[in-house]
Formats: C-alpha cells, structure tokens, sequence
C-alpha cells in the first residue's frame, strides 16, 4: 500500500500540464527509468548467482549430453547418441532398479516410523525433550562419519551387529560383502540418518494441531487410533506429503553414503544414479554419457517437485486461523 | 623491493659475468602437484625444498610444491587446469595414465631433454620404465614407483610348521593355507578384490590382462579363469578370505588381528606393515608372489611429467627439477624415506641403501623381485572401466560364490558390447 502513495507522492512532483519544458520532460522519463530499475538492481546479485552457479551449469549439461568428450580431447557431436547409449545398456536398469528400491524402502520405512515415533514423542515431557534431541543427532553428524561408524558396526568379522547376532546365537551377516544384502544395510544407515529430521517435523506439526479438535474426540469417547487416522493423520498431511517428497528427492540424490561404504558394489549392488554419473565422469571419463543420465536425474526430480506444487495448490487447508 | 632486486640483480651481473644472465634477472617459479599424505607428503616436501637450497639455488629456480588429493583427484584436477590454462609446470602422474594425458597434448615428451642432457635410461629398471613411453616417445620418468610383493606373518607360519621364507610356486601356496587354517585357524591369505594384483596373477600365468595391443580384455581366457578357479576353490574350502570390493582398508583389520598370515600388498606399504608388526608383537617377512609359469609383478605408483602449456624458459626450469628430483641420490632419499622402490640400479650401490638392505632385508626383496620380473601397466584410458567389471567379477566369484564361467563371459560380452577399449 505504502508504494502506491509514494508513487503518487512523486508523481506529483512534477505538474502533469502540457505543454512540458523539455529538461523537465527529460528528468521525469530517467526518474521513471531509474524507479523501474531499481528492484532489478536489488534482485541482481541473486540472480547472478543462480545463473552462474545453477542456471549455467544446468545448461550446460544439457549441450554437453548431446557431445562425446573426455574433458581434454575434442568434443564430438552425436545428438541423442548417448541416450540411446543409455537406454540400450542393461547397466542402466539395473542402476535405475537399485535407485528405486534404495528411494521407495528408505522412504517408506523412514516415513512410517517417524510417524510412529512422532506421536510417542509428542507429548511434552522432560524424557521426550531429551529423546527428542538424541533422535535428531545423526541428521546433524557428517555422512562421512556416519558411513565410516556404519562400515566398521557392519564389518563381517568384527563389527558389533554380527558380535551382537553371535551373542544372541545367530549366524553373522556379512551385511556390505554379500550382494543380496548390501543394499538393505544402505537402506538401515539411510533410514537411520534421516529419521530424526522427520520426527522433529512430525512433532512440530503435530503441535500445530489445535487441541479443542481432541478435546472434542475426547468427550465423544473417541478411541485413540480413531482420533489419529480422523483427527492427527488429516491435519498433518501437508507436512507429511512435504516431508515425503523432499525425502523422496533426497533419496534420488544418495552419493556419498554409496561411495563410502561399498563403491557401488558389490557387483554393482549398491551402485544408484548419483554414483553412476561420477563413475562415469570422473573415473571413465565419458562426460557426455555423464551429462545424459544427469539430465535424467534432473527431469526426475523436476517431475517430483512438480507433482509438490501441483498438489501444493490443490491441497486442503485444515484448521489454524491464518 | 622492486628497485632493490632489479639493483640487487643488476650489481650480481656486474660482479660475476659468469653468472647465467637469465637466472640472474629473475627467479623462474614452479609448481608441483604430488598426491598423499603423511610420509609421501613429507618427502616431495622435503625434496623441493632440498632443491630450491641448492641446485634450484644456483639456477634461479624457485618450486612450491602443492598437495592434490588422490591420484584421481589430482589427474581431475589437471584436466580441469589444461582448460582452465593454468597448469602446475611439474606433477606426479599416476603410470597407467600416462598415455591418455600424452596423447591429449597436455603433458610434452621428453625425449629432446633426455638426449641433450645424455640421462642414462638403462640406469632405470626396465619394468619401471614401460609407462613412462608412449608410442616410442618418453614422456616421464620414473619417481614414487612399486610392485605388489607377498607378506607373510611369521609368527603364525612357524606356529603352523612352515618354512617363515613363504611359499615358492601356486601349489605351495595353496598347500600353505591348508596348513595355516588347520593348524593355527588364521586365513592362510586375505585378499580383496584388488585389480593391481590380479595383474600379477595374470603375468605368473604367462599373460596379461589386457591383449599386448590393449583392444581386448583377456578376462574370460583360460589364464583368468585359472586364476579365479584357484582361489574359488581355497575361498569355498576357508582357507583364504576375499572381502568385496577395491578397499584396502578391510584388509588391514585380518592383519592387525593376525586373523590372516598372508596378504599382498603394495611395497609402498613395508615400513606400515613392519611398524604394524612391532606394534602387535609379530614378525613380518617377505618374499615374491609365488610362481606358476613364471614369476611376475605389474609396477604401481606415478612418474613425473612436464606439462605441455608453460613458457620455453619455465619448461627448461621444469626439466631440470625432473632430472634433480629423479637422480640417484634423490631417488635414494625417496626410496628410504617412504618404502617405495628403488628406481635406478645405481641407487642401490649407495652406502645408504647398502645399510638399509643390511638392516631391513624385506627392501632387498622387493628390489630383486622388480630387477627380475617387473612389468607395466595396461595404459588404455578405457581400462578404467575394464578395470571396474573386473573388480565385480572378483567381488562375484571369490564372495559371492557366483558361477566363473557364465560370470567372465558375461563380463567379456559387456566389455566388447559397450567398447570399452575402442577408440572413444
């Protein structure tokens, strides 16, 4: 509002009435020039950053999926060449397949139990503060770390899980060397790395709720697992399709954990998308090849966080008075 | 402070007509790049500034040495600086990636320095010097260079009544990790699924694991298939452990525990595995990969290069850093400093390296082994990506129990299918 009657203010600065002095004319069009400048002057730094650092690049990786080059030799056209490369590779599923089962398990059981541990640790206790902020300690530590601890618990001949499975006299799994297994213990440290951020979500979205809605359920008698698919479930939603998707995206993204602990192995177990693009840009040197399955991982993610905002728009809007 | 050099410079060239006119006008500065940490570090610290005190001194040549990271991180890195044009005048070079990086123009041949300056190549050892030439062209000299060689723990071979100097031929070796699982319920070997000694397999088989022209990969030859057959059979029997994958570090956790007697490992890694061994109270011997046709060892490690965009004048001042840095008693330096092989036979006639032979004869093993049966490395770019279909081929059949046959054809088709060796 206050724009509009500064805008005013200086309008009125100079009288409207024809005919104009020319010097006048000219001083009132550079105010205006400078007056529609100026918001592009603020925004330019930002947006010169994202250009250099995001636009570009994104780009770039484009024009590059359509060359063959080695980084030093010269760049060879060939079109979609690489992504029929791609497509014709049965690597490529499998790498895909991986990526998939890695997201859909690390999602879903990342989810459900931030749920389940969400409405345990609700309540406002002294005990649930402290639990609160234990659960959110391995989303804070490193992955490096994290991968390196999990390595060593994993280890097939001296790590703790098989010491402790020995103890309760089962045979040892060899959790990161046996290709059926390994990528189920990337989905454990996975899970267990991510879970506190989504309980610390949950929790506070849960807060959010008014409590007049329980009280209610509470004089109708309402059972408890009533009050939470009728009540809980419905007004945490947006979060809880919010918290879905970015773990979703972030799942696609998995790198580190994978390079750390098994190098994509063994046997190209362990070996998701992220990996596969530096295994191929940076260890085989086929950058277009690289760029064309980034380009993938990019119409992914574009495809997930537009299903966001499509649904973002569309949602319900429960409760609160905002 | 400008005033005061060029007067500085002015007044040396007055007084000493002697004095190289160039080296006296201004100091030429260098950049090298060298990989690791920790005592490889320290030594190529150590070296330049050896260098820049004395012969580096009377030339008017100053060097910053500069840490990169891995091999592969450094060689990304030099990519990326040839694009940028602002390359390091010297780095190390890992061998097998030699040839990619000469034939791409960023790193120059020094066959023209090497002629001039009369540099006696026979001095080297033959088998360090088959990745420093492409194409009839050499195009680095041989630095930080090793061999893979068999360390035994001792303590557990006499626990097990064997002889400690280790096994000679494949037959021994398998019969001594019978007798080192029975008897004393080690691992008679821990390995890993590690290319490099794979390599040595191959070449004790009398092949390679490449074709000698590099365009195809000999994974599913009778010789490979040898070779995993052999240790499949001493993996399902117990008495050899693979761990998947190309981390070394796994293994390092059976030696410490001495839950394995045998292992193989770089020479690099000898004053590690000694100062390991006191530290646990065992005793650790050497000796060559034992012998099936032949005795036979690929050599590891990086070489020196000269990067190709620099000045002529920063490129003579690169040169003679090379030569410096590669020289016998440099080479020496090296040599004891880190556990690297000695390059040149005529470092090992230094009173130095006598010493250290008498006082640590695991060196003089490791010597002999690459005097005798050294050799190079496939240097194929696309051997990288050979390289990764072997190590899952290992992780497969020597952890995973997956069927040799129906794995190493699959491999070979995959490895023909996406042309990984063909021109890219």
């Amino acid at each position: 509002m206050g724009n509009r009657e500064m805008e005013k203010a200086m309008d009125a600065y100079v009288p409207l009435e024809l005919p104009m002095p020319k010097a006048v004319a000219i001083q009132k069009l550079l105010r205006r020039a400078a007056r529609a400048a100026t918001p592009y002057i603020m925004v330019a730094p930002a947006i010169l950053t994202l250009c250099v650092f995001v636009v570009y690049p994104i780009l770039y990786m484009v024009w590059l999926s359509a060359y063959r080059w080695d980084m030093i030799g010269p760049m060879v056209y060939v079109g979609f060449g690489n992504f029929a490369e791609l497509f014709s590779n049965p690597d490529f599923y499998l790498v895909m397949g991986n990526t998939f089962k890695f997201m859909f398990l690390t999602v879903s059981v990342s989810i459900v139990l931030a749920l389940l541990l969400a409405v345990y640790l609700k309540a406002n206790t002294r005990v649930n503060a402290l639990l609160r902020s234990f659960i959110f300690v391995p989303y804070v530590i490193s992955m490096v770390s994290v991968a390196f601890i999990w390595a060593w618990l994993m280890n097939s001949e001296y790590g703790l899980l098989n010491f402790m499975l020995g103890k309760a006299g089962m045979s040892g799994v060899r959790w990161l060397e046996d290709a059926g297994v390994a990528m189920y213990s990337m989905i454990i440290v996975a899970v267990w790395k991510g879970l506190g951020y989504n309980v610390i979500i949950l929790v506070s979205a849960m807060h959010a709720i008014p409590n007049q809605l329980y009280e209610a359920a509470a004089l109708d008698n309402t059972r408890p697992l009533r009050a939470f698919f009728r009540i809980t479930l419905p007004m945490i939603s947006p979060t809880l399709f919010f918290l879905t998707l970015m773990n979703i995206i972030a799942a696609f993204k998995v790198f580190d954990q994978v390079a750390l602990m098994t190098g994509g192995g063994p046997v190209n177990a362990t070996n998701t998308l992220v990996f596969d693009i530096y295994q191929f840009g940076f260890k085989f040197y086929q950058l277009g090849y690289a760029s064309a399955q980034g380009v993938l991982l990019m119409l992914l993610i574009a495809v997930c966080t537009a299903a966001y905002f499509g649904a973002l728009s569309r949602r319900v809007h429960y409760g609160g008075g905002a | 402070m400008k005033k005061a050099f060029v007067l500085l410079a002015l007044l040396a060239v007055i007084a000493s007509p002697a004095v190289l006119p160039a080296a006296a006008a201004a100091p030429v500065d260098l950049t090298f790049w060298y990989s690791w940490t920790d005592k490889i570090q320290e030594n190529n610290i150590n070296l330049a500034k050896m260098f820049n005190e004395t012969r580096g001194k009377e030339l008017g040549i100053r060097v910053t040495a500069e840490y990169q990271g891995t091999y592969d991180e450094l060689h990304q890195k030099l990519q990326a600086a040839y694009v940028a044009g602002k390359t390091p005048s010297v780095t190390v070079m890992e061998i097998a990636s030699v040839r990619r990086f000469a034939e791409s123009g960023v790193i120059m041949p020094l066959s023209p320095y090497i002629e001039r300056d009369k540099i006696d190549m026979d001095d080297f050892f033959k088998g360090l010097l088959i990745n420093c030439n492409v194409g009839g062209t050499w195009y680095g000299l041989p630095y930080l260079r090793s061999t893979p060689i068999l360390y035994m723990n001792a303590t557990l071979l006499k626990r097990a009544g064997l002889d400690p100097s280790g096994p000679k031929t494949w037959d021994e070796l398998a019969e001594y990790c019978k007798a080192i699982k029975e008897k004393t319920g080690a691992y008679g070997i821990t390995l890993n699924s590690d290319i490099w000694i794979f390599e040595a397999f191959m070449l004790e088989n009398g092949a390679t694991t490449l074709t000698p022209d590099e365009s195809k990969s000999n994974i599913n030859s009778p010789e490979s298939r040898h070779v995993f057959a052999f240790f499949k059979d001493l993996v399902d029997k117990g008495y050899v452990r693979c761990v998947a994958g190309e981390d070394y570090g796994k293994v390092f956790a059976d030696i410490m525990n001495q839950k394995t007697a045998m292992f193989f490992d770089s020479t690099a890694d000898l004053t590690y595995n000694l100062e390991l061994a006191r530290e646990n109270g065992y005793e650790i011997n050497t000796c060559f990969i034992p012998s099936k046709k032949t005795y036979g060892v690929p050599t590891g490690g990086c070489n020196l290069v000269l990067t190709s965009r620099q000045t002529d004048r920063e490129r003579d001042a690169a040169w003679e850093f090379i030569k410096w840095m590669t020289d016998s008693k440099q080479a020496a330096y090296a040599h004891s400093y880190t556990g690297y092989v000695a390059t040149r036979r005529s470092v090992v006639e230094l009173p130095e390296i006598r010493t250290l032979y008498k006082e640590t004869p695991q060196f003089k093993v490791a010597l002999d082994q690459l005097e005798q049966y050294g050799h190079g490395r496939p240097m194929n770019p696309g051997y990288a990506q050979v390289m990764v279909e072997w190590t899952a081929a290992m992780d497969a059949i020597w952890s995973n129990g997956a069927d040799i046959g129906s794995t190493l054809s699959a491999a070979d088709a995959k490895i023909t299918r996406m042309n990984m060796l063909g021109a890219k």
